[in-house]
């Protein structure tokens, strides 16, 4: 199940889940056209519950969750290596040294064939609406 | 006052079998704080779906780690099925379980040894090993290969097993049964073994929910979960499926819980062989994937829990794949356990973890 929430909402949500007991299972980034999508995954009573920050800008700032949930700390790091996002109070940061990659923020490359890919499918869009 | 310096452990170490830094501040002889560094082995994987469509993507996904290749396999087909909408053939759930357990009893046997070795029982860990060989022979008459596989795939399996296969795998699990029985009662009754390990590196039950732990570590310290216990495909048709747990939390109940679960494990593929249904083993899966459907899945690797995500863009291709492994989870409560333990049980701590780095980086 995945739930959308704004970014000014995502502490109290994750609060709310650590007061009723959820466990912690990963946070992830999905780069997006306007910005990186964070999804936020949480399981209890074997429920899989996956909370969505959409579009979340390098010029905005994540507040992070490792005050309650410090598990998150690997993926908070991992995040802000590979896509950019600015997370703020991470418990354990690394400050962008987590992994020595060669480029910064890897995962925010379009890379040429998924850019082919897409121009194809707007191709194909644009042929169907004309007929 | 004590002085306190660091000590650098790894990334390349005799106990460690994967790249893992950490810096120990030590205060005579005492672990204060433990700070992981990781990345040796980050290799981007996850970017590959941008050139390799859903079906080629799943020979990546096994790569990522040796170990647990089946498992990634299994995840990520069955993550696919869902976002897919497709139903796979009963006999094909049936055996991606045999070889999935196969895997976990390989995994543990594995760590044994490994474990053995890091105390100096040389001889144990050969015999560990040696019963090891007897599961990858399994692997290579069913699979074709010892460590990768490749024969899970979205949509079920590319190869069968017949009742000869099935019933021989039976015959290899008794004799196996019977000598693994004797080296974990020659390992757990040890004296210096239970010096070594009991009381050592405790992590209490409220840490390890407090700290999100997962699999047998998680386990060890009284956690009850299992992503087994949530019934997906042929795990929903055992009769009787009850996660391994122990509530000392110590070094010593880890390796309890992981020579337990090789039992469980065997038990589980014995019960599978006797009721498996006929049938295919596949169908065909070539449809596009639905443009920003995302779905996740969780599946119980060896280590513990393994989430996947993916998301579909309108083509054969994902935008995006994500792989959660159980080490990652578990690196805060690595961290935590070495806190105010003594230097020289460094190495037995992070091995009765058993972190899989390859996993936790890709």
């Amino acid at each position: 199940m995945f739930k959308t929430i704004t970014l000014s909402k995502l502490h109290d949500e994750v609060d709310k889940r650590h007061e009723s007991g959820w466990r912690f299972v990963q946070l992830l980034g999905v780069n997006g056209k306007r910005g990186v999508d964070l999804v936020y995954s949480f399981m209890k009573d074997g429920k899989l519950e996956n909370l969505k920050v959409k579009s979340v800008t390098s010029k905005q700032t994540v507040p992070s969750i490792t005050d309650k949930y410090l598990a998150a700390f690997v993926f908070e790091n991992e995040t802000h290596d590979l896509f950019g996002v600015n997370i703020k109070d991470i418990a354990i940061d690394f400050k962008g040294k987590f992994y020595n990659v060669a480029q910064d923020e890897p995962m925010t490359i379009i890379s040429p064939e998924v850019k082919a890919r897409e121009e194809r499918l707007k191709k194909v869009k644009e042929a169907k609406k004309n007929g | 006052m004590a002085k306190s310096s660091v000590i650098p452990f790894g990334p390349q170490h005799p106990v460690l079998p994967e790249p893992l830094h950490l810096d120990l501040v030590v205060e005579d002889e005492k672990v204060i704080k433990a700070i992981p560094q990781i990345g040796f082995v980050h290799r981007g994987l996850e970017k590959l779906v941008d050139i390799k469509d859903y079906n080629q993507f799943v020979y990546v996904v096994e790569r990522v780690c040796g170990i647990c290749a089946f498992g990634h396999s299994m995840g990520y087909s069955e993550t696919i099925e869902k976002l897919l909408d497709v139903e796979v053939p009963k006999r094909a759930e049936y055996l991606r379980v045999i070889w999935h357990e196969l895997s976990r009893i390989h995994s543990h046997i594995l760590w044994l040894g490994l474990v053995a070795d890091a105390f100096g029982y040389e001889s144990l860990f050969m015999h560990c090993w040696r019963l090891r060989e007897r599961i990858l022979d399994i692997f290579e008459r069913t699979c074709g290969g010892r460590v990768i596989f490749s024969v899970c795939v979205p949509g079920g399996i590319t190869r069968d097993m017949d009742k000869n296969t099935l019933s021989d795998i039976d015959a290899v699990l008794d004799g196996i049964k019977g000598e693994y029985t004797q080296l974990c009662k020659t390992f757990l009754n040890d004296t210096s073994v239970k010096s070594r390990t009991i009381g050592v590196a405790t992590i209490t039950k409220s840490q390890a929910e407090a700290m999100s732990m997962v699999g047998p570590f998680g386990r060890a310290s009284g956690l009850d979960y299992d992503v087994r216990s949530l019934k997906f495909g042929a795990y929903a048709d055992l009769t009787d499926f009850a996660p391994v747990i122990d509530d000392q939390g110590d070094c010593y109940a880890r390796m309890k819980v992981r020579c337990a679960e090789v039992f469980q494990s065997i038990d589980i593929i014995k019960e599978l062989i006797s009721k498996i249904p006929d049938g295919d083993i596949n169908v065909p899966v070539k449809s596009n994937t639905k443009r920003d459907k995302e779905v996740s899945h969780v599946i119980e690797q060896p280590r513990g829990e393994c989430y996947y995500y993916t998301r579909g863009s309108g083509t054969k291709f994902l935008s995006r794949f994500r792989l959660r492994t159980p080490t990652s989870q578990n690196l805060a409560g690595m961290i935590t356990s070495l806190e105010g333990c003594d230097l020289a049980d460094v190495n037995m701590i992070i091995l009765t973890i058993d972190p899989c780095i390859s996993c936790t980086e890709r």
